[in-house]
């Protein structure tokens, strides 16, 4: 699968369709299944923490680029819902900046950040309220290839793939406008979750360091539009926080960092979405 | 304050409120020796990253007023406090020197928080859970004596510092409760936090997670006791890197930009409702 998101030869917009082509049949008995694409949606990545080298403390990178999201609602009975989603972004080299006691003493390079984020949960109506309250688990697995990097004015040999895994539960709530009638086509929906990482790795792990357990994560989506009989058209804004918490701190052999301990990693954007309803 | 002293005190005032409203119901919760495990991270550069810290046993006490459960929702306040003011202790707290080897710095530190949750409670719809919103002030408190800075002893001054971190909040979470006279309670909670009044912290200001459960017995017809576990990680932002002058030192380190506290143990739990049980 990660072979096929980076096939070169096709564009993020159509990657996310075959993807959720491929998809959509298999599951083709669910409540609700919906595609949303992000033509710009922003990450913005902030590393920091101890390290091995007694320079820097802070890295940022802040792509800007496409995404996508795949949501699967499905009725378990009158008051239960399974729920899934899928979020990822396209990934491309961008500049990461490192914090700097000079111009001439800091670390640059080239980062590409790959951001997948799982939440599936149930989710069940409030007493005498159509708001929902959720549980769920949600499972993050981010990708950092550095290359290219600059520290203190001297270049480092080589590049550093990093892999960052979480996973953990989440808690929330969620609500949506009944359904649509032949009088009122809109709707709107949201969703708010609060989550916390109880498992946490890396593959750049060393000795040393104070804080590296644990994590936590919000996710935040707003939609609204027109439904017609099965099919639904509407936009929203997606927001969401993984903080992932390691022991990083791995550097390349001159002192830049390769790895950080406490990660954090905003996700957010305007959405298209694209529903069918059953 | 002694721990037994404190509680008495607490036990003789809730009458005197409380009673005064036949509506509501209150409990205290005590963690008379709950383990308090603290670590932080910061720009305190050449000496260190990080700090070490022994970790320290506080009781943890928590007052809940809230009205009398309802199926339509109803409001609660919490109080939460540990410290030295509530019977905490001082365990060893050091600093890492990178520059030389060995400690930069060794003192006594107590870990503690005083935090405001007001919370409104719904119940899910035909199940023994409730769905919790909070809305939350939270203050650690972090208190140092008994300074050894670079192998300068300033113990013999009685010199000492207090240093505070607050932020505000929002939080969800789910509750439990199942049996009857005898029955299992539970409930998990996850908070984000922002720094409204601190403009030079990141605004994203961390998390407290709290999860506990509890084996409870009603005692009497209003009265119910619970023994159970907590466990609450909280991870918090601030500006950090701040000294205090010590002569012939580069400065005592009294804050770190990101700190980690996890609190847990065995607790003791009374609940007593004013009004008659749903």
């Amino acid at each position: 699968m990660n072979g096929f998101w980076r096939n070169d030869k096709m564009s993020f917009f159509k990657k996310t369709l075959v993807a959720a082509w491929v998809m959509v049949p298999g599951i083709a008995v669910a409540g609700e299944i919906s595609l949303m694409y992000l033509p710009q949606s922003q990450i913005e990545y902030e590393g920091t923490g101890y390290r091995r080298f007694d320079e820097g403390w802070e890295l940022k990178v802040k792509p800007q680029s496409a995404a996508a999201g795949f949501l699967w609602r499905h009725p378990l009975s009158d008051r239960w819902d399974l729920q899934a989603q899928f979020w990822r972004n396209q990934s491309f080299f961008a500049r990461e900046d490192g914090n700097a006691k000079s111009d001439l003493m800091r670390q640059t390079g080239q980062t590409e950040l790959t951001v997948n984020n799982l939440i599936l949960d149930v989710r069940r109506p409030l007493a005498g309220s159509s708001v929902r309250a959720v549980a769920g688990l949600q499972g993050v697995y981010e990708n950092f290839h550095r290359k290219e990097i600059l520290f203190n004015a001297v270049p480092e040999a080589g590049d550093s793939r990093e892999n960052l895994s979480a996973a953990g539960a989440v808690l929330g709530f969620a609500g949506a406008s009944p359904d649509s009638t032949d009088r009122n086509r809109f709707y709107c929906g949201w969703e708010a979750l609060f989550g916390h990482f109880f498992y946490t790795r890396t593959s750049h792990a060393i000795d040393g360091g104070s804080i590296h357990r644990d994590g936590y994560s919000y996710a935040l989506r707003l939609e609204t539009g027109y439904q017609m009989r099965k099919w639904r058209l509407g936009a929203g804004f997606v927001r969401q926080l993984i903080q992932v918490q390691v022991p990083g701190g791995r550097t390349f052999p001159g002192g830049a960092a390769a790895s950080l301990p406490i990660n954090k990693t905003d996700f957010f954007g305007l959405f298209l979405a694209l529903s069918h309803v059953y | 304050m002694k721990p037994a002293a404190f509680l008495w005190v607490i036990l003789a005032l809730l009458p005197v409120r409380a009673s005064a409203d036949d509506g509501l119901r209150w409990n205290l919760t005590v963690l008379p020796h709950a383990s308090l495990r603290y670590r932080g991270e910061g720009k305190v550069l050449p000496e260190s990253y990080v700090n070490r810290f022994a970790g320290e046993t506080s009781p943890i006490y928590r007052f809940e007023l809230t009205q009398v459960p309802r199926s339509d929702g109803y409001w609660g306040v919490s109080f939460w406090h540990t410290g030295v003011f509530g019977g905490g202790s001082y365990a060893e707290e050091r600093v890492p020197d990178n520059t030389t080897g060995g400690a930069y710095q060794i003192n006594q530190l107590n870990v503690g928080f005083t935090n405001l949750f007001v919370t409104y409670h719904r119940p899910v719809a035909a199940l023994p859970v409730e769905a919790r919103v909070h809305a939350s002030v939270v203050r650690e408190i972090f208190k140092r004596k008994q300074f050894i800075v670079q192998n300068v002893d300033y113990r013999w001054t009685n010199f000492d510092d207090v240093n505070e971190i607050s932020a505000e909040g929002l939080g969800f979470g789910l509750a439990g409760r199942h049996g009857g006279r005898f029955y299992l309670r539970w409930q998990a909670d996850a908070h984000y936090y922002i720094q409204l009044f601190d403009a030079k912290t990141d605004s994203s200001a961390g998390q407290i997670y709290q999860s506990e459960a509890a084996l409870g017995a009603r005692v009497l017809p209003r009265l119910s006791v619970e023994f159970g576990a907590l466990w609450q990680y909280w991870f918090t932002h601030s500006q950090g890197n701040r000294r205090l002058v010590i002569p012939g030192t580069d400065g005592a380190v009294i804050s770190w930009n990101r700190q980690e506290t996890r609190a847990s143990g065995a607790f003791l739990r009374l609940d007593y409702f004013f009004a008659g049980r749903d």
